[in-house]
């Protein structure tokens, strides 16, 4: 029995976890090339998530199609507060970075909480609380449909890292912005790009998120830690770090839960921060990009 | 010599004049909050310089100390009766022990891991705090009886009809001893803040500041210096969380440990003038009356809309005066003359 709950939270634990992957991707993204940190990540998920939510409430759409909304909608966004604010702090002192993004974070929830009230929201389909079972192990459909599509959208990223021209240019900006801009790379451009495409991804999670759990105004700041945490553990800036490192938490945290409560989920994620931070603090996977 | 010469050479004795009489002379209790507010942010944003400013690690968790601080003294009292005096001192010790365990993981490195950290130390100390609601109270909160009456809520088991020496318990009805304890600990910080700046000290965290490699190789062992600094910064930001517990005499995990404290805290000192003495004071003096002003006006009708505001400013203030008004007013007035 209690084997059994035990592999029930490791096997929910992965599959949270490659939705954490995909989440956070997009942070590490922005930070390798741009090496500031986004504190308004979590937000940009929790606009996704009421832009799903909205559409959904007034067509009734498959919350999955509306990834065909979100994602540039929120690739736009990202553009624009790039263009708007971050450009202008780019090369600047870091508190000028952090507190730009922290401001940004608390002007959005607060606006989301004026906009659409604290109440809680969920998208409901007609699977939304379809369970398949494997053996002792029972797994909830649209977690399991986040995993995959999480899964699928994290490599279709790593092929474009990996293969396009403008993927490489992110990378050379990466890894060595000088050398970069030697080769003709114009790295403002960069920057604005992997904010896009940071953006859309963590839009994309939000999409996926709404249609298993619910969203509030100020959720956003709760996901933005763990996001945090999968990243410092995968490796600062790293992708593939991300991916290895999601499904790790999302196992951590479902045991912790179940030793200590769910409600200390995100203690036992803090604790794992400062235990990296003292015996790895470069990561899994270190500042390699791929 | 000319008054205006003399208001000019003593401008800061006249200041203080001003301010000592001012409790006494004006009888509004909403104006006399309003200043007391003013000072006590001053304090809470200068003992967040002195990591923040003067060191130049940005801390988004500082209400983790404030919160340790007010929950140290306010247990100590209802549990023990010990004075919310004694409590303060107990307070600031653990919660400097506590900025040990973030500063030893975090300061060895360099980037952004003690802003993270910093945030993620507040909030699982709300978290424990709101769980074992036993001892903490959970949700629901402190608070301390008025004398005479029955604890009303909390598991404490405080003697039935709480009386005490009201300047021993530091209980009143009037709010003019709080607003003087407030100057008193506001000036002291000022005070510490101006001596650390212009010791020895002071040089070590600012060149951690300016340059961490080049502090190294001058032989600064940075990472100590580094714990010195939040070490210093937590002691007296519990001591803000005592205040507050005095003044209000009421506490919950959901405000002494949240992200909006700590980044209020930290606004204060980035609007002023980080890693100034006056700075702190000066953002104080712009935000305190307006977001009391923002609560009045907005708060009863939209929830949250003060902080839109107070997100609008951070923004609007990094972009425009990164360095805080306070240096840009200084120097206005050399060029001026005045």
């Amino acid at each position: 029995m209690e084997t059994d709950l035990i592999i029930q939270m490791v096997v929910s634990g992965i599959v949270i976890g490659g939705f954490y992957s995909l989440m956070s991707i997009g942070l590490s993204l922005i930070f390798g090339v741009t090496k500031m940190i986004n504190f308004a990540h979590g937000d940009f998920m929790m606009l996704g998530m009421y832009l799903t939510y909205w559409i959904w409430h007034s067509t009734a759409m498959d919350p999955y199609l509306l990834l065909l909304v979100t994602m540039p909608t929120l690739f736009l966004l990202g553009a624009l507060v790039y263009k708007v604010l971050v450009n202008r702090v780019i090369g600047g002192i870091g508190e000028q970075q952090i507190f730009l993004t922290v401001g940004l974070s608390i002007f959005l929830q607060n606006l989301a909480l004026l906009s659409w009230t604290a109440t809680y929201r969920t998208v409901t389909t007609a699977y939304s609380m379809a369970i398949f079972s494997a053996g002792p192990v029972t797994i909830s459909v649209p977690r399991f449909l986040a995993f995959i599509c999480s899964i699928i959208l994290a490599v279709a990223i790593t092929l474009f890292l990996r293969f396009t021209k403008t993927g490489r240019a992110l990378r050379a900006t990466a890894e060595d912005i000088e050398a970069a801009m030697l080769m003709g790379i114009k790295p403002r451009r960069m920057f604005m790009l992997s904010f896009a495409i940071g953006s859309a991804l963590v839009g994309g999670a939000g999409t996926f998120l709404v249609s298993f759990y619910y969203t509030w105004p100020t959720i956003g700041a709760m996901f933005t830690l763990l996001c945090f945490v999968t990243v410092v553990l995968g490796g600062l800036g790293s992708i593939v770090g991300c991916l290895i490192a999601g499904p790790i938490l999302g196992v951590v945290e479902g045991l912790g839960s179940l030793a200590l409560g769910a409600e200390m989920k995100l203690v036992v994620l803090y604790a794992v921060f400062v235990l990296i931070l003292v015996f790895r603090p470069k990561g899994l996977m270190g500042r390699r990009m791929l | 010599m000319g008054s205006a010469l003399m208001i000019r050479r003593h401008f800061y004795l006249l200041a203080l004049a001003a301010l000592l009489v001012f409790p006494l002379v004006i009888q509004d209790a909403f104006l006399i909050h309003i200043v007391t507010m003013i000072f006590f942010h001053a304090f809470l944003a200068s003992a967040w310089n002195l990591i923040g400013g003067y060191c130049g690690q940005f801390s988004l968790g500082h209400a983790a100390f404030f919160g340790l601080g007010a929950y140290t003294s306010m247990l100590l009292l209802l549990y023990n009766s010990v004075p919310l005096w004694i409590g303060m001192f107990v307070g600031g010790l653990v919660s400097a022990s506590c900025a040990i365990l973030i500063g030893l993981p975090c300061f060895r490195l360099r980037g952004p891991y003690f802003t993270l950290s910093s945030i993620g130390i507040a909030e699982s100390l709300r978290l424990i705090f709101l769980k074992y609601r036993d001892f903490t109270g959970g949700a629901v909160g402190l608070e301390i009886p008025r004398f005479g009456a029955n604890p009303m809520i909390g598991p404490y088991p405080l003697p039935h009809k709480f009386m005490g020496d009201p300047i021993l318990y530091f209980q009143f009805d009037s709010k003019i001893p709080y607003y003087y304890l407030a100057f008193g600990i506001m000036l002291l910080m000022l005070f510490v803040t101006s001596r650390v700046a212009k010791s020895k000290l002071g040089y070590y965290f600012l060149s951690i500041k300016e340059d961490e490699d080049a502090a190294e190789s001058m032989g600064i062992p940075t990472t100590r210096y580094k714990l010195i600094s939040l070490l210093m910064s937590a002691f007296f930001m519990a001591w803000g969380g005592t205040y507050y517990a005095m003044y209000f005499r009421y506490i919950d995990p959901d405000f002494v440990f949240a992200l909006p404290l700590s980044v209020e805290i930290a606004l204060v000192a980035i609007i002023g003038g980080l890693g100034t003495v006056f700075g702190p004071l000066l953002g104080a003096t712009l935000l305190v009356p307006a977001s009391e002003k923002m609560r009045a006006w907005l708060g009863g009708t939209y929830a949250g809309a003060h902080l839109i505001v107070y997100g609008l400013i951070l923004m609007i203030a990094v972009l425009i005066v990164p360095e805080g008004i306070w240096p840009r007013l200084r120097r206005l007035i050399r060029i001026r003359g005045w």
